[in-house]
């Protein structure tokens, strides 16, 4: 297993393990974000520095020579290969924050407005507010398409290598 | 639209060659081992750059290294 290929794995380890259970936790509690996302930045870190050292450590030229082993021309097409498939996730991923907000937020000649004044209430566009849980639920969601695009990223590196190791 | 099948004697060539080890091979063209690796295992088609790259560092001509295989003639668009 080449360095590129050791690390492309660690941090598709260090993505799955720190934001694996923080979405669990937000798409249930939204509020608990504002806490919980420096906690899981912090641990990404970490780990991400753990792994980087033990492959730095594992690796022969950055040993004898402090060298990172090149990044060649069958490194760049793996990697272009796997950004082209991380790209299509997170395009569908905004696609879809986009169709939420769309649905979600009310507008003008929704009828939402038409509504309000039915029953007497004076509304305006100004004095609307988006219920706090739908607007940090729809932020997950495009955090974690950013998210998603990255485990798609790394796990695309990982798959090219691996297929090239195949028989 | 033809499929083309390039092979190659870059195995041969380096045995013939003075026993150059992948790694050294790697080293003397810039790329990794394992880069080596699939092209001779024929996974991976070189840039026309690195293909005569390879070839100038065994001394030979482009085409002792890469050879088309056999070429099928597949779907032809109407």
């Amino acid at each position: 297993m080449s360095f590129h290929e050791k690390s492309a794995l660690a941090c598709l380890i260090s993505i799955g393990c720190v934001y694996f259970p923080y979405f669990v936790v937000v798409f249930r509690f939204p509020m608990a974000a504002l806490g919980l996302f420096w906690v899981s930045a912090a641990a990404l870190v970490v780990l991400l520095t753990v792994f980087h050292i033990a492959n730095g450590i594992a690796t022969r030229s950055i040993r004898t020579t402090g060298e990172v082993p090149p990044v060649d021309e069958l490194d760049q097409k793996i990697e272009l290969k796997a950004a082209k498939w991380a790209g299509f996730i997170l395009a569908f991923a905004v696609a879809t924050w986009i169709l939420i907000a769309m649905y979600s937020i009310p507008a003008i000649g929704s009828g939402v407005f038409e509504q309000a004044k039915a029953i007497g209430n004076e509304v305006s566009p100004f004095n609307f507010a988006i219920p706090v849980f739908t607007a940090m639920a729809a932020l997950h969601w495009l955090f974690a398409g950013f998210v998603l695009a990255n485990i798609a990223y790394y796990g695309g590196i990982v798959i090219g290598y691996r297929r090239l190791a195949s028989a | 639209m033809h499929k083309v099948v390039i092979t190659n004697r870059i195995r041969e060539l380096r045995f013939r060659t003075g026993e150059i080890t992948q790694q050294a091979l790697a080293d003397s063209v810039g790329i990794t081992r394992q880069t080596v690796i699939a092209l001779e295992r024929g996974k991976y088609y070189p840039s026309l750059e690195l293909a005569f790259l390879i070839a100038s560092t065994f001394g030979v001509a482009l085409e002792e290294v890469f050879q088309q295989q056999n070429t099928s003639q597949l779907a032809k668009p109407t």
